[in-house]
């Protein structure tokens, strides 16, 4: 029985393992490429520590020649805007959602659900000529207004709500508080593990986003980090990998911290059943 | 009297519908209108000059135009080497990390979700250069294990290098979603199916399927639209090449719009592509969906 256990264990560990190996490489061929020059990285000559050791002259000429620098603040500032505005209109519609029982509720909550399951990319095309007459084309506008209330986030902070119990609000009602006040000061402290799921989503999709900025977004001054990576790999001959690998890795890593710094919330968020 | 009292309801639950009102004005405005808009589009020929109305020209030529077929058919064999697989392999990994036997669970979980958060744009340019066919790393292993090396970007190949780049940066997070059916399904089930005498498989077949069943059907369904909008990896990858092999309808639609700039063209593309997820999805609703 002892030696079943152990097979058993070694068996699951070994299909575990085998894919930390395969999920981390890349990471790890990427980070310590950009501190290579092209020919050790292209090179069948592999080798897992770069030659001349650790030196961050791929991430300055990244800043210094091809204006990185700007993309990721660009970006920052993009993903960011979004984020926060994204968190307060899709809070605010869960909790009229999920705590007035108004006129015509169930109606529009349904159709809030409809909107969920069509694709939107059929107007794709139209979305980008609106764009267009609005004069938001080249402007950080499209990639931050569009979504900020969105139906994933407000089904999504209705279920987190819902778990308040009514007497608190009814409680404040009675104190003379405002619809506006619950929401501030007695929903939003309570649902704030809701909030930080939420906004690892938001801020994650903005970031990485690439499809909608790449038809939106024409002029270097505005790229996003996405548009000035795949720009920096996309010039044909004469690439410096180093400085792609040092581009994909300034990319990677703002988002990778947030995660590991949320990721016990993150990860307990979608076990917890918030996804369906 | 009635509609008075209902006014009045209404007025009583102004800041309710204050509250909500942005989501209904956002999607009228960005959502809504561009689709009814696209859709009066796809009738007419739109290159940035004067509208010019076809009809149902724009469906037709679609229907004529060989990449279109091609593209449905890279489409298909995309779907299969997406959804079947990450489906699989991330159900396995479920089981593995939901066994009793498993410690560190949390790290586990941790280092198999960050390729979903990693951005598709650095994923693709990473295995681009690990898959290169002469100067790559994976080429360069086979050959040092005294293995030929493989294609990766030909013609007959291209399509499973994307999918395999796409289905690395999705079975983390297919997994965490399985991992939460089965961590859902309450263990009183599993003890009373042991008390009345049930062995393992009876309990796996007759308890852990079906209750999971839901969660598999969702994440297939969720891969099946990720197989019709595939961009990124490929645009990356391959740029659709060689000649069409890779091509998805998310690069067609992006090369008739901004390359081609045939409009009217593109928006016709969107809604066939709109029209093909929703069966697809209500394929697999009515396939998966169990009768009992």
């Amino acid at each position: 029985m002892k030696l079943k256990c152990l097979l058993v264990s070694i068996a699951l560990y070994g299909v575990l393992i085998i894919g930390v190996v395969i999920f981390l490489f890349p990471f790890y061929f990427m980070v310590i490429g950009s501190f290579k020059e092209s020919s050790e990285i292209l090179s069948i000559h592999f080798t897992f520590l770069p030659e001349k050791g650790f030196h961050l002259e791929k991430y300055i000429g990244l800043i210094r020649f091809v204006n990185f620098g700007r993309a990721v603040i660009n970006s920052s500032i993009v993903a960011s805007s979004y984020t926060l505005l994204a968190l307060f209109f899709c809070s605010l519609g869960g909790f009229a959602f999920a705590k007035y029982n108004f006129p015509g509720r169930n109606w529009l909550f349904t159709f809030l659900l409809v909107t969920m399951m069509i694709p939107g990319q059929a107007g794709i095309i139209a979305s980008y000529l609106l764009m267009k007459w609005l004069h938001w084309l080249d402007t950080f506008y499209p990639l931050i207004i569009p979504g900020v209330a969105n139906a994933f986030g407000i089904f999504l902070m209705r279920q987190y709500i819902s778990s308040i119990p009514d007497e608190l609000i009814d409680a404040a009602r009675i104190d003379g508080c405002s619809d506006f006040r619950i929401y501030y000061q007695i929903i939003l402290p309570l649902v704030s593990g809701g909030l930080v799921v939420l906004g690892i989503i938001f801020f994650m999709g903005t970031w990485n986003d690439f499809f909608w900025p790449l038809i939106v977004i024409n002029s270097r001054e505005k790229f996003t980090v996405q548009l000035a990576l795949q720009r920096l790999f996309a010039i044909g001959h004469e690439r410096d990998y180093g400085m792609i690998m040092a581009g994909a890795t300034l990319c990677s890593v703002p988002l990778i911290v947030i995660f590991l710094v949320f990721c016990r919330r993150f990860i307990a968020g979608i076990l917890s059943g918030a996804f369906r | 009297m009635p509609i008075k009292s209902s006014i009045r309801e209404i007025k009583r639950y102004r800041s309710a519908y204050l509250f909500i009102s942005p989501f209904y004005i956002l999607y009228g405005i960005f959502g809504a209108f561009p689709l009814i808009y696209a859709l009066i589009l796809s009738f007419h020929n739109y290159s940035g000059g004067p509208w010019e109305f076809v009809g149902i020209g724009n469906y037709r030529d679609l229907f004529d135009d060989e990449v279109f077929w091609i593209t449905l058919k890279n489409t298909g064999i995309y779907w299969l080497l997406h959804v079947p697989p990450i489906t699989f392999i991330a159900a396995i990994m479920a089981f593995v990390l939901n066994s009793q036997f498993v410690k560190y669970r949390h790290v586990f979980q941790l280092i198999y979700i960050l390729p979903y958060v990693t951005s598709a744009v650095a994923v693709g340019i990473v295995f681009s250069i690990l898959f290169d066919e002469s100067l790559g790393l994976i080429n360069a292993g086979l050959t040092s294990l005294g293995l030929p090396g493989v294609p990766w970007l030909s013609e007959s190949l291209s399509k499973v290098t994307v999918a395999i780049v796409v289905n690395w940066k999705w079975i983390g997070y297919n997994m965490l979603l399985i991992l939460a059916g089965l961590q859902n399904i309450p263990l009183e089930l599993y003890d009373a199916a042991t008390i009345d005498g049930a062995n393992n498989f009876q309990i796996f077949w007759r308890i852990t399927v079906p209750l999971v069943t839901p969660v598999l059907l969702f994440c297939a369904i969720m891969s099946t639209i990720g197989s019709f909008n595939l961009f990124t990896e490929p645009f990356i990858v391959t740029q659709g090449g060689p000649a069409f092999s890779s091509y998805t309808f998310g690069i067609y639609l992006y090369n008739i719009a901004f390359q081609y700039y045939r409009l009217g063209y593109a928006a016709s593309l969107g809604f066939v592509m709109f029209i093909l997820i929703f069966i697809a999805s209500f394929i697999q609703m009515k396939i998966f969906t169990p009768r009992y």
